[in-house]
């Protein structure tokens, strides 16, 4: 468990527990903060402060102060980074913005579709077959790749 | 049914839930509509007729829940609680149902006679979202009509319904279930509440809640009798108990459950619910660029510099054909008057006095009107949340918050509403800060002295000029904010949680409706509260009876004399500027009409006896002077009635010591350099 806070941009987590300042805590309960919500880091500030959030379906912002005020448990997702090598993926989601989509789509690469992992397990570029292809791709987008393993229930 | 009794029906909803919209198409009532949180913050009542019965409707303030904890949660929950009106219309927004929803739940467990107005339908439709209404009204128990509020539909059919809930009240609805610890807490509290308040029998449930909750004000309100003090033991031995019991603490579990319950709802009630990212996915891409890192701040810098390039460069033209306009009116009334040869005197006061005042602030109509479709545009296309989350950390460091620059913005158009708009700030602290900083936020009542000033000394450079009057301003805010923080308020800042609505192109209509109120309460102005002024001026000015108009020997040159000197340091010691910035303390725009009316005539003959009087850089100090210096009436009314006399008159003092001061520092140290 970690305050929300500490969460980085595209990153996820469960709602736990919440603490501190009870006019805050109540406010953050009463915009859906409740234990079990899925939280999901949009964006920071220009200044890094404060941090948008998508909680029930809406975009909220809320300073680093609030925002650890929320315990949440981080949702630890398979990126096309984190993979091992060898194995064959599906793709679930894309934490990437709309260049970075634009970008995959082109490539053919959407939620459903297949790859297995070639080489790539370090920093550089991760090497994957795609419908038959070999592409390189970058570490950012193999980090911000969501993925599951082949076979796995959805 | 024979008996006429009146109907009183509350709007309740979240804000940017469409509320202010419904109101306006149920009641016809004008009045602003916004897209950032909480434009309305006043109580507001309207009316409709519905088959010769007439019902009130009381605009409740947007609030997410009901809680006790912001100004306007507690505005709205005492109303429903003491005043139980008929019913309360929840205006849901129902492309976001469930966070809609946790309203509804609170208001339907305070035992109010729920219609709920699924609104936008329209939006969530184009979002992939549709709604069981059927279902809906089932699983709340409450009638549920869709409507579209900005463009009318619905409207009748929830005048309908509202009209007839009336006549047969549903039985109470949803009861929401707790979990068994929780329930045996309620229940065993209901006892002693029941007994401690007979009369409030049917709100016993809600309040043995909101004491479970811990509720501040429900706590507070118990009381000191015996049987309080039963409900209060009781309290004690139900929460030890259920602390041990629950895994949470017992207010958070209270709202997880009720958000548990909602959450079922949502989903049950929800066809076609597309994945959140694809849904927002047109603001995702607007937010990656417009709040970006690097080009978040410059964008809304530019959007600030493209607003008074607009003012201007748009604005300058029309102005021009006004200003003839009433050059022309003078002139014909002049020669009308000669031609029936009516009193010399009658003459000078309609073309000199009225005409004179109320054509140099009329001039400037088109500016303010297009200041204002741009502020209307910012707000209503859901613009201003972001500019509040950029701004939000240099804010912060500036001791104000986040949600304090979206009342500074509106300062620029009006300090009034502006400083009603701090009632979205949740702590005391930093509302009164906003409200005693705002009228350093140059108000579009001061453009007009800009635009002549500076279109006379910095012709070259005017729009320059007037930014650097406007970027001056909002420094001195923000170093005023941090003194008067230090001063009286040494303890930690409120918090930001603020909602960011999804973008949506504001309908042209509610631009135009926005943009028709502004402009037409100035020129309401300027035709009553203007011109009753110029008349008072030009009566001064021409008494006592056979002096020169407006000359030194006139009673105004005389009360100008007197304070005139005190302006010398400052390089405008004429008795007639004197008399301008006193008259200007009633609106801002007297300013350059008492100008005006003094020398009888418009901004064109004015600009030559400007050029005679001042320097540049008296011109300067001048425009400070005018905008720092007392706020106008009814912006003071406007502090006294958010805070009290006391931080009327302390805004009163400040800006008159500050706008001298820095008036005399220009140009004392600028006659030293130059």
């Amino acid at each position: 468990m970690k305050p929300l806070s500490e969460l980085g941009v595209g990153e996820r987590g469960v709602v736990r527990e919440l603490s501190g300042n009870p006019a805050s805590k109540r406010r953050l309960l009463s915009m859906g903060f409740v234990p079990g919500a899925v939280v999901d880091v949009l964006r920071k500030a220009p200044m890094g402060d404060p941090v948008a959030f998508a909680v029930k379906d809406y975009c909220i912002s809320l300073r680093k102060e609030e925002a650890a005020q929320v315990a949440v448990e981080p949702v630890e997702e398979l990126s096309l980074a984190s993979a091992p090598v060898g194995a064959r993926l599906v793709v679930t989601g894309m934490r990437a913005g709309w260049g970075m989509r634009h970008r995959l789509r082109r490539l053919g690469v959407g939620p459903g579709s297949e790859l297995v992992k070639l080489s790539g397990s370090g920093h550089g570029q991760v090497l994957v077959v795609l419908g038959g292809r070999e592409e390189h791709l970058g570490q950012g987008i193999a980090r911000r790749l969501l993925v599951r393993l082949a076979g796995e229930a959805g | 049914m024979t008996g006429k009794r009146a109907i009183t029906v509350a709007l309740a909803g979240n804000p940017n839930s469409g509320k202010t919209s419904l109101y306006n198409a149920l009641t016809g009532a004008r009045q602003s509509v916004g897209n950032w949180p909480g434009v309305t913050v006043e109580k507001k009542e309207g009316r409709f007729i519905y088959q010769g019965h007439e019902v009130t409707v009381v605009d409740l303030p947007g609030t997410y829940a009901l809680d006790a904890y912001t100004l306007d949660e507690r505005v709205a929950r005492e109303y429903l609680v003491a005043e139980k009106p008929d019913a309360v219309v929840a205006v849901v927004d129902a492309s976001n149902l469930e966070r809609n929803l946790y309203l509804v739940a609170q208001l339907l467990e305070l035992g109010a006679t729920v219609v709920v107005a699924l609104n936008m339908v329209d939006i969530a439709q184009s979002r992939g979202i549709e709604i069981d209404t059927a279902q809906l009204e089932k699983v709340l128990g409450v009638k549920v009509v869709t409507t579209v509020a900005s463009m009318g539909v619905g409207i009748e059919t929830l005048k309908r319904v509202v009209h007839d809930i009336q006549r047969a009240p549903p039985p109470p609805g949803l009861t929401i279930s707790y979990g068994r610890d929780i329930e045996a807490g309620i229940e065993q509290l209901v006892g002693p509440i029941v007994a401690a308040w007979p009369g409030r029998s049917s709100q016993a449930r809600w309040l043995a809640l909101k004491l479970l909750e811990g509720d501040p004000e429900a706590v507070a309100r118990l009381g000191d009798d015996e049987q309080a003090a039963r409900v209060r033991e009781t309290l004690a031995v139900v929460r030890a108990r259920l602390e041990r019991r629950l895994d949470l603490d017992i207010e958070t579990a209270v709202v997880e459950r009720r958000y548990g319950f909602l959450n079922g709802v949502a989903h049950e009630c929800t066809r076609h619910r597309a994945d959140l990212l694809r849904r927002i996915s047109l603001t995702d891409r607007i937010d990656s660029v417009v709040t970006n890192r690097w080009v978040g701040i410059p964008i809304f810098l530019l959007l600030m510099w493209g607003t008074f390039q607009l003012v201007f460069r748009v604005g300058a033209p029309l102005s021009g054909l006004i200003e003839r306009l009433f050059g022309w009116l003078g002139s014909v009334i002049s020669s009308g008057l000669a031609l029936v040869q009516a009193p010399a005197w009658l003459a000078s006061l309609l073309v000199e006095g009225i005409i004179g005042g109320v054509g140099s602030v009329l001039v400037f109509v088109p500016n303010i009107v297009i200041l204002f479709a741009v502020i209307a545009l910012l707000e209503e296309s859901g613009y201003m949340a972001r500019a509040a989350f950029v701004m939000d950390r240099f804010m912060h460091l500036l001791g104000l918050h986040g949600k304090s620059f979206i009342p500074m913005i509106i300062g620029f158009g009006c300090n009034v509403p502006a400083i009603m708009a701090t009632r979205t700030l949740e702590s005391r602290k930093d509302r009164i800060l906003t409200v005693l900083v705002n009228p350093l936020m140059s108000c579009s009542a001061r453009l007009p002295i800009y635009i002549l000033f500076a279109g006379v000394f910095f012709s070259r450079h005017r729009g320059l000029v007037v930014f650097s009057l406007y970027l001056l301003g909002m420094v001195l805010a923000v170093l005023v904010a941090r003194l008067f923080k230090w001063v009286f308020f040494k303890s930690e800042s409120a918090p930001l949680i603020m909602e960011m609505p999804p973008y949506h192109l504001p309908t042209l209509r509610s631009i135009l409706v926005h943009m028709w109120e502004r402009a037409w309460l100035f020129v309401r102005k300027a035709g009553t509260i203007i011109a009753l002024t110029s008349v008072v001026i030009w009566l001064l000015a021409s008494l006592p009876w056979g002096v020169e108009y407006a000359s030194e020997a006139s009673v105004i040159g005389r009360l100008g004399s007197l304070l005139a000197p005190l302006l010398r340091p400052a390089g405008f010691g004429y008795w007639w500027v004197a008399v301008s910035l006193a008259a200007g303390v009633v609106a801002k725009e007297i300013v350059i009409g008492t100008m005006g009316a003094i020398h009888g005539a418009g901004p064109g003959g004015l600009a030559d006896v400007l050029r005679q009087s001042f320097t540049p850089l008296s011109a300067y100090a001048f425009m400070v002077m005018s905008l720092v210096y007392i706020p106008c009436v009814a912006t003071i009314a406007a502090i006294r009635r958010e805070t009290n006399w006391k931080w009327a008159l302390l805004s009163v003092g400040y800006t008159l010591a500050l706008g001298w001061l820095l008036a005399v520092v220009i140009f004392q140290v600028g006659s030293l350099v130059t």
